[in-house]
């Protein structure tokens, strides 16, 4: 006859608080994952179509891989409580059977598994082609640049049918801030001009990594108006945590009001403290600045490191953002918000005091280079410190904010 | 038993006397005890300890550098590190938690426990064993001597090109990474040979493949792989070398170069890789699961093959850490199918663990908590990793923070959190006294909470669009809870290490204060043919190589079927254990050559990075050090008489009482 002790043993406690840990702490992150305000990047709440086939394909997975969780790991608790050693641990009349195999059940736990990632595979095949065909010939085409520390992003206005090897991409050369028709599939090319990087805004897609010397193609849509948020993801340096950019969605009218706008030059301006500022730009910035109508700074060398591939700035203020889409130039207030990528109307919205800040000393306000000494031998990869006096400064502000 | 007459100790006749006698300097070395004989061991037990002792004082390292990470990333704008810091501080932790962690601690475990396994004496290149050692201790130092020589690698422990070039790495830490991994490679390498040989070789008689234990089978596959994945690396890393350092295009895009063939080359060796590190443990786990289930492993054929299989697809699925890169459609297809199919061998194993435990007799030892805790936390691991081979899933989990989750779970929650079962379960068979199981309980559940708490946010953390490799991240995106939660969780981990380590002082302490060197053979009552040594064992492991009968010959010693059929218990483990014969076989003597010729590699390492002036001074050293190696003799030509064993050595005290009758059962 078998003794069974009266006292129940210390494994069951725990595992009885490691069941009620487990629970409370998946309901814990199911509840956060989905109750956080502000997720801006938040791949879970997809905002254009290709996000949302994403979505669709992955929500089964989740549940489907939260049920085998479940089981696996409910089953074994199950076990371990069930199947205890009781008593005297070292009960020689009461060994197991050692029941070792079981061909059936090989077979089921082989088969089963089998059989439902061949549906999962069969609808992950079906979604890969399905994401990669190219927006239609006469939808936008952007291309996506990537470099340390930056986005830069170049539209290209030729006509459908054109082949993409013709295009140039020059029409329109912004940064930080990349502008497209809501509800449109949009075309991009995706480059680099120094190391890999990885492009991502997971609100509207999947991302997709620019690797210098291959240009690879992509697309990207938002099914509403609205700005988007991103940033790099793969590490190319120091200031890769720096490297952001956002996609602004406009209503169709909007962005072809947009895309006029762009494509006109700058005005130079003839008087006052802009004009003062101009001049200085172009010795002070020209090197590696555009501003289209001002001044063309020469093409950027071979070198992937120096100067010469810097934002084109000749219609700054229509972006809300700078640096790498780190700081706000768009002063971030509802009014101002509200103003949409005319903000510069009103001098009010320009965020002059943080660009000031910027001109006046830019490796300060980002890290781009790895050590103090290169600093001060203005060996940065991006741009350096001109050592500009509050003059200087005074006179740039004013000009760049004509730039509208 | 009749009672034989007692054999005498073998007599070694007289050699012929050589005309000359060898050079001083060619002499084997002799000492036993003391730190001479730890740095001239070709013992695998020995060679065992030191892994593993190095690889927790580097995971102590590489913990420090995840602590000033997940510090860093409390709270948004961190300032505790700068991005240059901090880029160094996470390639260094991956780098050594990977090469200098999770795969050299299962070399500790497969050098001690495999030759046990098989009923060898020791690996079949003994001296190559301990150089092994020293080659892998002299590339941890090259790469974390890169903290005090101008800088740690910085660009992710997968260092793509082509920010790892010259132009933009300007200074030496990527030399680091580079020579530092080549020097371990060239030690995980000569490894992979040494196991493979001794594992097909030297198996006791009677042990036919199917005999063999899950824990050899499968760190035999994993070596299999690392044979083949380690010259791919290898071959990458001396491109990477001489782009460098030498001015060749491999990877110079204004050259013609592509900086995928890196990605390729890389994962290529990088997907085997975490395959190498998980198949010990998978190992590990089929080995004590059973044990403390009082069952036989469900489905053994099963478990070996299944790791056989993944031995073969492991390399088949190397570009899913490339969906993202533009690979185009049909490369992105076939390696999410390819990455799918990986799972169901895999997740056969985890089931026929559970088959173990079904109808078991389970204590909770501290091993099978740990054990258990494996491969419940590697089944979230592997579905995470399913969700990952759903490609276009892939392109919003890449690069970000559930990456992160998912390889922690299978890496820590898999791999390190049956290493620590294995520490527990093989612990008095290494050190002749347990664990403390009432400290071990704490250990483990404070890891299991630490753990969980760390990297289950990191999932919620990724899908929100928290990128990997980050510095720091702004306020406003939604982060800093969970990141929060994330870093408390890593401080618990934190603590959970400590209690580890003052388990093992406090055991070792209360056991030597107690007079106590050595405990029984058996004190698991276990299933594998390591218990039927004593604790520890003697220098050459067995007085009499086994013969070997049955899977789980340990178990069948000791239990048989009696006329109903029902297991029974025939023999206690002390009489059926491995006795004394009176005899001392005969060893091969320890040797300096190996650390010496792994010293010489060193030179050639740092050479390589500051001076080829001192590649060729090492270069000369490994040329002296290999003639050496090979004309010294086999044994000490005025070898004492062996020595009686002390404490300190780490000898059995079995040894000491050498016992002059009966013959072994």
């Amino acid at each position: 006859m078998i003794h069974r002790p009266t006292s129940r043993p210390r494994g069951s406690r725990r595992t009885r608080a490691a069941i009620g840990l487990g629970a409370a702490l998946a309901a814990v992150v199911a509840f956060g994952a989905g109750c956080v305000p502000n997720a801006k990047q938040d791949s879970l709440k997809p905002k254009g179509h290709y996000a949302e086939t994403i979505y669709n394909l992955v929500v089964p997975v989740f549940i489907v891989g939260g049920v085998i969780s479940v089981l696996v790991i409910g089953v074994t608790l199950y076990f371990a409580i069930r199947y205890r050693a009781k008593g005297d641990e070292t009960d020689d009349e009461n060994i197991p059977e050692p029941i070792h195999g079981s061909t059936v059940l090989e077979l089921g736990w082989t088969i089963t598994p089998a059989l439902i990632l061949l549906v999962i595979g069969f609808a992950t095949v079906v979604t890969i082609f399905k994401l990669d065909k190219q927006p239609p010939e006469q939808n936008p085409h952007i291309e996506v640049v990537g470099q340390q520390w930056w986005w830069e992003f170049r539209y290209d206005l030729g006509a459908a049918g054109t082949n993409e090897s013709d295009r140039t991409y020059s029409d329109i050369v912004t940064a930080n801030d990349m502008v497209i028709p809501a509800g449109e599939d949009v075309s991009l090319r995706m480059s680099s001009r120094d190391v890999i990087h990885g492009w991502w805004v997971p609100e509207l897609q999947g991302k997709r990594d620019v690797v210098p010397g291959r240009t690879t193609m992509f697309n990207v849509a938002a099914d509403k108006p609205g700005t988007y948020y991103g940033q790099c993801t793969v590490i190319c340096g120091l200031s890769h945590a720096n490297m952001r950019f956002t996609v602004i969605a406009l209503p169709p009218a909007e962005y072809k009001a947009w895309l006029e706008a762009q494509r006109k030059p700058a005005k130079m301006p003839t008087s006052g403290l802009a004009a003062d500022g101009a001049a200085l730009f172009k010795t002070q910035c020209g090197e590696c600045h555009t501003v289209r109508g001002v001044h063309e700074a020469p093409p950027p060398d071979k070198s992937p490191l120096t100067a010469g591939a810097a934002p084109d700035l000749t219609h700054l203020m229509s972006r809300p953002t700078f640096a790498s889409g780190m700081f706000d130039l768009r002063i971030n207030s509802k009014r101002c918000v509200a103003k949409g990528l005319d903000f510069a109307e009103d001098p009010s919205c320009i965020n002059s005091a943080e660009l000031r800040a910027w001109l006046h000393d830019p490796p300060a306000m980002l890290p781009m280079a790895a050590e103090e000494s290169d600093v001060e031998k203005n060996e940065v990869r991006g741009m350096p410190d001109l050592g500009l006096s509050p003059a200087a400064l005074d006179q740039l502000v004013a000009f760049l904010e004509t730039l509208k | 038993m009749a009672i034989v007459e007692a054999p005498q100790p073998l007599t070694i006749p007289e050699p012929a006397q050589p005309e000359s006698t060898p050079m001083g300097v060619f002499q084997r070395p002799t000492k036993t005890t003391g730190w001479r004989s730890w740095v001239t061991t070709i013992d695998h037990k020995k060679i065992g300890k030191m892994y593993g002792f190095a690889s927790i004082v580097f995971f102590i390292i590489g913990g420090v550098e995840a602590l000033l990470i997940r510090t860093q990333l409390a709270t948004p704008n961190g300032t505790l590190l700068s991005a240059q810091v901090y880029n160094e501080i996470f390639t260094m932790h991956g780098t050594t938690m990977i090469f200098l962690v999770v795969m050299p601690l299962g070399v500790a475990f497969m050098n001690y426990f495999i030759p046990l396994q098989i009923g060898a004496r020791d690996v079949a290149f003994p001296r190559l064993n301990a150089f092994g050692f020293w080659t892998f201790l002299a590339g941890g130092i090259i790469l974390n001597s890169s903290w005090l020589l101008g800088g740690a690698p910085d660009n992710g422990w997968y260092n793509y090109a082509p920010n790892s070039l010259v132009v933009f790495s300007p200074t030496h830490g990527i030399d680091f990474w580079t020579v530092g991994l080549i020097t371990t490679g060239l030690a995980s390498l000569v490894t992979s040979i040494n196991i493979i040989t001794t594992v097909i070789n030297m198996r006791a008689p009677g042990m036919t493949w199917f005999k063999v234990p899950v824990f050899t089978w499968m760190s035999l596959v994993g070596q299999f792989m690392l044979l083949f994945a380690i010259p791919v690396l290898t071959a990458a890393q001396f491109m990477l070398l001489f782009d460098r350092r030498f001015g060749a295009n491999y990877f110079e895009v204004s050259q013609g170069a592509d900086p995928l063939l890196w990605e390729h080359l890389f994962w290529i060796f990088g997907h085997p890789e975490v395959y190498i590190m998980i198949m010990p443990a998978f190992g590990m786990t089929s080995d004590i699961v059973p044990v403390f289930s009082r069952k036989p492993l469900f489905g053994y054929k099963v478990m070996v093959l299944s790791g056989i299989a993944i031995g073969f697809l492991g390399w088949g699925v190397w570009a899913h850490h490339m969906f993202t890169s533009g690979m185009g459609p049909v490369s992105v297809a076939a390696f999410a199918v390819g990455s799918m199919t990986i799972a169901i061998p895999t997740g056969v194993k985890i089931f026929n663990w559970m088959a173990t435990m079904w109808r078991g007799q389970i204590r909770f030892t501290t091993a099978m908590l740990f054990a258990i805790g494996m491969f419940t936390m590697f089944t979230l691991g592997g579905v995470s990793g399913i969700t990952h081979a759903v490609a276009p899933a892939d392109t919003q989990q890449h690069d970000t923070y559930y990456i992160v989750a998912h390889f922690h779970y299978v890496l820590f929650g898999g791999a390190f959190l049956i290493f620590m079962g294995g520490f527990y379960y093989w612990w008095p068979k290494i050190f002749g006294h347990k664990l403390s199981e009432k400290l071990g309980h704490w250990n483990f559940w404070l890891m299991m909470i630490g753990f969980n708490m760390t990297f289950g946010p990191q999932h919620v953390l990724g899908l929100q669009g928290m990128p990997r490799r980050v510095y720091t991240y702004l306020p406003g995106y939604g982060w800093e809870l969970w990141n929060m939660v994330s870093t408390i969780g890593s401080y618990i981990l934190a603590l959970s290490v400590l209690l580890f380590i003052i388990n093992v002082v406090y055991s070792r302490r209360k056991a030597h204060a107690a007079g106590q060197y050595t405990c029984e053979p058996d004190p698991w009552d276990a299933r594998t043919l390591e218990w039927i040594t004593p604790s520890p064992p003697p220098e050459f492991d067995f007085w009499e190589i086994p013969e070997v009968r049955d899977l789980d010959e340990a178990w069948h010693r000791k239990y048989a079927e009696d006329e109903n059929g029902r297991l029974v218990r025939i023999a206690k483990m002390e009489d059926v254990m491995d006795k004394p014969t009176g005899r001392i076989p005969h060893m091969p003597s320890p040797s300096y050559w190996p650390i010496v010729a792994a010293f010489a590699v060193m030179l050639i390492g740092y050479g390589i990075i500051f001076n080829l002036g001192l590649c060729a001074v090492g270069g000369f050293l490994l040329f002296l050090s290999v003639v050496a190696w090979g004309v010294e003799p086999s044994t000490h030509t005025e070898l004492p008489p062996p020595e009686p064993s002390t404490p300190d050595s780490g000898e059995s005290g079995a040894v000491r009482e050498i016992e002059e009758v009966g013959a072994n059962v």
